[in-house]
């Protein structure tokens, strides 16, 4: 019988061919390359004799750009296998199991693509950045009987040649020659004959330099595009023969088909033709390049001038402060007659002239220039200066200057790249991934050979550090410490206590050292991440320093031993009895007091360290912006974040942090910026992090990188845009005013603040029943307060009780451990008529975790039995407070044996409300609504209640409510839905509580009324209210007729101050054409004190017929006017 | 008759085996049985649900030495999920258990279980829980491989242990309203389960793993929802055939296997054994009749050594050995290929 099952389900099954369908990942994005993003270039070939080459390239996806670029310029029947980013696999992905998580990528898969694709007739076979060893044998062969046969194989940068050296038997020199002949020459290249075949290899496939370096760069490119272009010709059969032009007095006789093209090193083309002689312009000394168009094949001939006169433009301080005047040098070799110069600024990267002027030379060799009364958008500029006599050019010279106060001026938001390094094809990625994306600036760390800040500077990216830390010796900074240095550095190593002598000159010995290494002194950076790594293991600290350190720190904190022992409930005879004890095992012995010294210990080490960074940093950059990670990952809950940022240094605070310490991080400095940290995302997905952080008010700015296994997005199309589908537009409506609409409009005060209590917090820790852990009740009391729209701020021990006066109600959260003048502030805020809400065992220990014999607040919440230990148990309320009926029920939470659920106390003014549980064990044990009623009841009998209410809103989702001058703000997320790219679909109706006109920010008017109904599609929305109907700003010009090189006036006068908008140039076709991430001038701005605001139009802006649009973006109204830019 | 039979099934078998280049796999089938009574969460597996579970006890050590005897059992209900886990435990008195704050810190150098599960049973999107023994969790939810939101938590998800003399019962529950999905018999999620121990006399990290693989491979096994009532071998069949071929649940003298089209069938080991063998041994003898014609000492070895793993995998147990014959026809191919190169370099010369 049991044969017969078999054999009946082995037939059924195999006829009704039930499937393996493993689900897979799209992954064509990664196999295909695409030539939709066009990057500036030069026409080379429009057709080749014998037609389109054709080519398969084998190419890592760091690499594949570079095959577009060639396809821009020549014509190419390509097809491409694209492998692993940097790691020469052939497999883009790699997970054995499943045959890949993305179709098309694995091993296997590339495997047969390749065996595929070399079915077709290829002239040439291109392999770059590859090992060979990754390629199966019958790949390889396949290849080479290819080869053998009259194909081409070109490698470049191809490792595991060893075992195929012999196809490198016969060298051809004179392919080698041919290649070169008509292009820059490449020290590497190799060429051989293989049969009737060819083989060409090199050691990269583009020698134009990695950074991007000025003007100039765009010459370089487009030459090393003529070598390759050549190389692949060659090796793909074709001849190349065309001979170089001869020069001949001013002109160049074209000795090959096709036409001549005179360019200069600035890439600009200066003259061509199509006849044999090419009359030359009159040059100045120089390099120039007479390229070989449209002919038999693509070749430059690069040639210099000399005119007689040579210049240089020197400069004492290339770092510009702000918009100080500029004052180079122009040396001159010889003097010139009748002469005369224009000088001219020039940004980069784009080379806009933003300044212009002519002066006369006289007989001198050295003129001193002036460029005051400019503006300039971007963070590096050159200055470029043309010499005539008469009207004759003679010699032409530039330098660059630096603006880097810009740095330090971020816009109202900012959103960058994480670690952007310049790679083969930086400018052109450049262009993709920034100009078209409209990021600000990128993250990285400045250690080692990563480029310096003006590299990126060139590029007009802010460059901020990530971990500009201060690991001693840090590669790449020991060569510039001084002996003295190097010393008190190698004498901190052996005890890096912070109570070692010699570590804090040897941490600021670091800093001047890494400072140093980049020029930081020089060109600072946009902000000083101190970064996460400063975190330091509590079971560290057991140094012969640090034992002392710790009784120095009891000393200062208890004066006398006796003051300890009293706090402690101890019989140390001295201070130096005291233990430095392992938190663990003074935690297993029921020692709280030594728990709590030794993580006073590693807390303030971590502190002081920041506290001698950031000091450091300040001495030499009185204007960096420092901030400081605002969560350790291992001590999430109990890191003492308040004397952290007690120091004002400090003033950006970067938190890739949970809940509830971004929102500690928000309450307690207000006046910091946040910065979200490292936030990564799937491919579907919303911009889930810069919605909730913005909208909960914990991080004004965000930065972000790419996820996705080792796919890197931007190389294959140099345009990232298909990869993140749900991204793209939603991140561009955040940095077109929706962000800094939500950076300058403050949370609406509900009235609500939670007890912040470092000593608590880490109370909780300990995991001992009688000390719940703060986020307990915190996490489900936010969660409510985001459900509802109600607002809350933490509030800590410094400035407690002048801060409490702004609040009705004080939280106190798993708050067992207070100190005494915390206990104060809070018995005098409810004196005065505050609530104050506690749960289990609030204060029965000291702040130094001594048990007390009388719980502080006793005069509030009665005598608490310290040791007796919760119990689950059934819990019931059912009471009035305040004209408010409470009720819940739960089956099992946690209370302590013989204290009511909830139990009220009226002292002086206020009240003070005991729940003998936790929020968290309540709404464990009971359905949501019960638990939501309860807790919006209870703070109702408190005054505190919600400014809007919702209906139909879905679980976990997030309100937020703000108070803008004349506007409420209303925002509603959903991290879940953004998350994994859905949106909702469900009405929900926003109820208001009078009538009022209620718009879609940056969108226009919804409605005329006291309710609305929206989705939540996309999962982020944001309505602003007014009480009166609003219409569109005023678009008041100085002028419609622009010259170049002149602004044009904006009236601002009558719109209200702190207003955001946003103003946006686009040219007859539409396109936007102001770069949006110029550092000075952003297209989003407030408006401020001046009644004005100028545009700028740069001398180089294309006459023609323009758009100006703007936009008030709390209401979305726009009003738009056309100009005409007249040459 | 009974030839015709075998007939029908080595006509199945060879044509299932052609073109995979996947690994051969043993999946974890865990059964999650709905629980009529719900359990409470304390640490104690003495509810009636837990009986109804049957356990899943097929471990793997990752490093190949013996894994620690673990038992796995899964109940689920209107609420949600809960897993049973027994870790039979020689030194409870070694048992590790530091981190005590949720998502506080490095869950998995304690004492601990991981678990890894996919609803979407794509087998990129999961939820990873480290559970300790003291019944701390840390979190995180992956919707795809490059992103990791480690800010995520399962805010409702409750756990407890209990340690006794001889093992350490964790009981573990995950509300459907956290996963963002509820399960329906029928049902067929991704799913591997993981026990970190430090209670060996070094105090090292000994990766208890249930069979199938580890978490950088993610070769996971499933979870098949249930009633009370298993559900057959053949309603297994058509529920697994999603899974990524080839792989194998061995059952009671029988397995449910799939080679690489995919297709599920009930053999006999020893004919789905013998027949991966045979074509192991046809890649292997067609490498040594191409080595035959040229010369070559690597080629010597390495044909040599694949031959030694032909005879070496004859003694392992019946999955391992079909997994090694699968892996020795790719090695073959390959091999014959190197060799044909090499004649084609030395020709060229």
């Amino acid at each position: 019988m049991p044969g017969f099952v078999c054999l009946r389900i082995v037939v059924m099954l195999c006829l009704t061919g039930v499937l393996s369908a493993q689900t897979q990942m799209d992954g064509s994005r990664a196999n295909e390359l695409t030539t939709d993003f066009v990057t500036p270039h030069l026409e080379w070939v429009e057709s080749l004799e014998g037609g389109k080459l054709r080519a398969l390239f084998v190419v890592s996806l760091s690499r594949a750009r570079l095959v577009i670029e060639i396809a821009q310029r020549m014509p190419l029947d390509y097809a491409a296998v694209t492998t692993a980013l940097r790691t020469y696999d052939l497999a883009i992905t790699d997970h054995p199991a499943y045959d890949n998580l993305y179709t098309g990528t694995s091993r296997a898969a590339k495997t047969q693509e390749l065996l595929d694709k070399l079915e077709s007739e290829y002239e040439v076979v291109v392999i770059a950045g590859v090992d060979l060893g990754q390629l199966p044998a019958r790949v390889k062969l396949r290849i080479l009987e290819r080869v053998q046969a009259g194909a081409g194989l070109v490698l470049y940068d191809v490792r595991g040649t060893e075992s195929l050296q012999a196809i490198f038997a016969h060298p051809a020199p004179a392919g080698e020659a041919a290649i070169q002949a008509l292009a820059p020459a490449d020290p590497s290249l190799r060429a051989y004959s293989f049969g009737a075949g060819r083989i060409v290899t090199a050691a990269r496939m583009n020698v134009a330099p990695f950074h991007y370096d000025g003007p100039a760069w765009w010459a370089r490119f487009e030459n090393a595009n003529v070598l390759t272009m050549r190389t692949l010709l060659w090796a793909g059969g074709r001849n190349l023969v065309a001979e170089a032009p001869e020069l001949e007095g001013t002109s160049a006789r074209r000795k090959a088909n096709g036409r001549l093209r005179l360019r200069d090193s600035w890439n600009a083309v200066l003259t061509e033709n199509a006849d044999p002689v090419l009359e030359l312009p009159p040059l100045p000394t120089g390099t120039y390049y007479l390229d070989l168009v449209d002919g038999s094949e693509p070749g430059v001939f690069t040639f210099q001038v000399d005119s007689g006169h040579t210049a240089e433009v020197t400069i004492t301080d290339d770092a510009i402060d702000g918009f100080s005047p500029i004052r180079p040098t122009l040396l001159l070799n010889a003097p010139v007659q009748n002469g005369r110069a224009t000088v001219s600024l020039i940004d980069m990267p784009y080379q806009r002239i933003w300044y212009q002027r002519e002066i006369l030379l006289g007989d001198g060799l050295e003129f001193p220039l002036a460029i005051e009364e400019y503006h300039m958008p971007t963070l590096a500029a050159t200055v470029r200066v043309d010499v005539h006599t008469g009207e004759t050019p003679v010699a032409s010279a530039s330098t660059i200057v630096y603006f880097p106060w810009y740095q330090q001026h971020a816009p109202l938001y900012a959103d960058t790249l994480w670690e952007y390094n310049p790679g083969g094809v930086d400018r052109i990625r450049a262009i993709a991934e920034y100009d078209v994306m409209g990021y600000s600036g990128l993250l990285n760390r400045i250690d080692g050979d990563r480029p310096s800040v003006q590299t990126y500077m060139h590029l007009n990216l802010r460059h901020g550090a990530h971990n500009f830390g201060f690991a001693l010796g840090n590669t790449g900074i020991g060569e510039n410490l001084t002996d003295e240095e190097q010393e008190s550095i190698a004498l901190a190593k052996e005890d890096f206590s912070i109570g070692n002598p010699h570590t804090e000159p040897a941490i600021r010995a670091t800093v001047r050292s890494m400072i140093r290494h980049k020029s930081l002194d020089r060109y600072p950076l946009a902000f000083y991440g101190l970064g996460n790594e400063t975190k330091l293991p509590y079971t560290n600290g057991f140094t012969e320093a640090d034992t002392r350190f710790l009784r120095e720190m009891l000393r200062d904190r208890y004066g006398d031993i006796a003051t300890l022992n009293a706090a402690w409930g101890r019989t140390y005879a001295s201070f130096d009895e005291v233990p430095n004890m392992p938190m663990e095992e003074a935690r297993v012995n029921g020692m709280y007091p030594e728990y709590m010294a030794h993580r006073r210990l590693i807390d303030e080490t971590v502190r002081r360290r920041i506290e001698i960074i950031s000091d450091e940093v300040a001495r030499i950059d009185p204007h960096a912006h420092m901030g400081c990670d605002g969560t350790w990952s291992l001590s999430n809950d109990g890191i003492n974040m308040e004397e952290i940022l007690a120091n004002p240094r400090v003033n950006h605070w970067e938190q890739y942090s949970r809940l509830p310490r971004a929102e500690v991080l928000r309450s307690l400095r207000p006046d910091a910026g946040g910065f979200l940290w490292g936030w990564i995302m799937a491919n579907d997905s919303y911009p889930e992090a810069p919605w909730f952080n913005l909208l909960i008010g914990c991080g004004n700015h965000a930065n972000w990188f790419l996820s996705g296994c080792s796919i890197g997005g931007m190389q294959l199309s140099a345009d990232y845009r298909p990869w993140r589908p749900r991204m793209v537009d939603e991140l561009e409506k955040l940095r077109t005013g929706v962000a800094q609409l939500l950076n300058t409009t403050p949370l609406r005060g509900d009235g609500l603040a939670i007890w912040e209590s470092y000593t608590s917090n880490v109370a909780g820790l300990l995991g001992d029943p009688r000390l719940p852990r703060s986020t307990d009740t915190s996490m489900p009391l936010i969660d409510y307060c985001y459900q509802h729209g109600l607002t809350f701020d933490f509030v800590a021990r410094r400035g407690m009780a002048e801060k409490l006066a702004g609040y009705r109600v004080l939280v106190l959260p798993g708050s067992t451990a207070i100190a005494d003048d915390e206990a104060a502030a809070m018995l005098a805020f409810v004196r005065n008529g505050g609530t104050l809400i506690a749960d289990l065992n609030p204060g029965i220990l000291n702040d130094s975790f001594g048990l007390l014999a009388q719980n502080r607040l006793h005069e509030l919440f009665g005598r608490l039995n310290s040791e007796a230990t919760p119990v689950r148990a059934p819990l019931s309320i059912d009471t009035q407070l305040n004209g408010r009926h409470l009720r819940l029920r739960a089956d099992a939470v946690g209370q302590v044996p013989g204290i009511a659920p909830l139990r009220v106390t009226t002292y002086g003014s206020g009240e003070a409300i005991l729940l003998n549980f936790t929020l968290g064990s309540a709404r464990e044990s009971t359905d949501a609504e019960s638990f939501a009623t309860f807790v919006g009841e209870l703070l109702a009998a408190c005054d505190v209640a919600p400014h809007i209410t919702f209906t139909d809103l879905p679980a976990d989702s997030i309100a937020r409510v703000r108070q803008g001058d004349g506007f409420s703000l209303i925002g509603v997320t959903h991290r879940r839905l953004a998350s994994a790219g859905e949106n909702g679909d469900t009405d929900i109706r926003l109820n208001l509580p009078e009538n009022g006109y209620v718009y879609a920010v940056g969108e226009g008017f919804v409605a005329s009324a006291d309710a609305i109904t929206f989705q939540l599609s996309p999962p982020f929305r944001l309505f602003s209210v007014f009480a009166g109907e609003q219409s569109a700003p005023p678009l008041r010009l100085s002028t419609t007729e622009v010259t170049p090189g002149m602004p044009v006036r904006l009236d601002l006068r009558g719109l209200p101050v702190g207003r955001v908008l946003l103003l946006q140039l686009r040219d007859a076709e539409g396109n936007l054409v102001r770069p949006r991430r110029e550092a000075v001038q952003h297209e989003v701005f407030l408006v401020g004190d001046s009644p004005d605001h100028l545009v700028h139009f740069p001398y180089t802006t294309r006459p023609g017929d323009y758009q100006l649009t703007l936009t008030d973006v709390v209401t979305g109204l726009a009003t738009s006017a056309n100009l005409v830019v007249r040459r | 008759m009974r030839y015709a039979h075998m007939l029908l099934i080595w006509a199945a078998l060879s044509l299932a085996t052609r073109g995979t280049a996947r690994e051969f796999r043993e999946l974890a089938l865990h059964h999650a049985v709905r629980a009529e009574t719900v359990p409470i969460i304390d640490g104690s597996l003495d509810e009636a649900c837990w009986k109804l579970a049957p356990p899943f006890s097929r471990y793997t050590h990752d490093a190949g030495k013996n894994p620690q005897e673990t038992h796995i059992r899964i109940v689920w209900d209107d609420r949600g999920i809960t897993f049973g886990v027994i870790n039979m435990e020689a030194h409870p008195e070694r048992i590790r258990a530091s981190v005590r704050t949720r998502d506080g810190g490095q869950v998995w150098a304690d004492d601990s279980n991981e678990f890894y599960v996919d609803p979407t049973a794509t087998g990129y999107a999961l939820y990873k829980f480290d559970v300790n023994s003291i019944g701390t969790i840390a979190d995180f939810w992956q919707p795809d491989p490059g992103f990791t939101d480690h800010s995520w938590s399962a805010t409702s998800a409750r756990a407890a242990s209990s340690t006794g003399t001889d093992a350490w019962t964790l009981e573990f529950f995950v509300p459907w309203s956290d996963l963002g999905v509820r399960a329906a018999p029928g049902d067929l999620w991704m799913f591997f389960h993981r026990r970190l121990a430090w209670t060996d006399a070094d105090g090292k990290l000994t990766v208890t793993s249930s069979t199938g693989g580890n978490f950088m491979e993610r070769k996971f096994g499933y979870i098949s929802f249930t009633t009370a009532e298993l559900p057959t071998p053949e309603a297994l069949g058509e529920r697994l055939g999603s899974a990524a071929a080839p792989w194998v649940v061995p059952m009671k003298n029988r397995w449910l296997w799939a080679n690489g089209d995919g297709t599920p069938r009930l053999a006999e080991p020893p004919a789905v054994v013998a027949h991966y063998r045979e074509l192991a041994e046809e890649a292997v003898s067609a490498a040594v009749e191409l080595a035959a014609t040229g010369t070559g000492e690597r080629n010597a070895a390495a044909l040599a050594e694949l031959d030694r793993r032909l005879t070496v995998a004859d003694d392992l147990m019946p999955v391992d050995a079909a997994a090694s014959y699968q892996a020795l026809i790719r090695e073959g191919e390959e091999l014959r290929d190197e060799i044909a190169l090499e004649h084609f370099l030395t020709n060229a010369q």
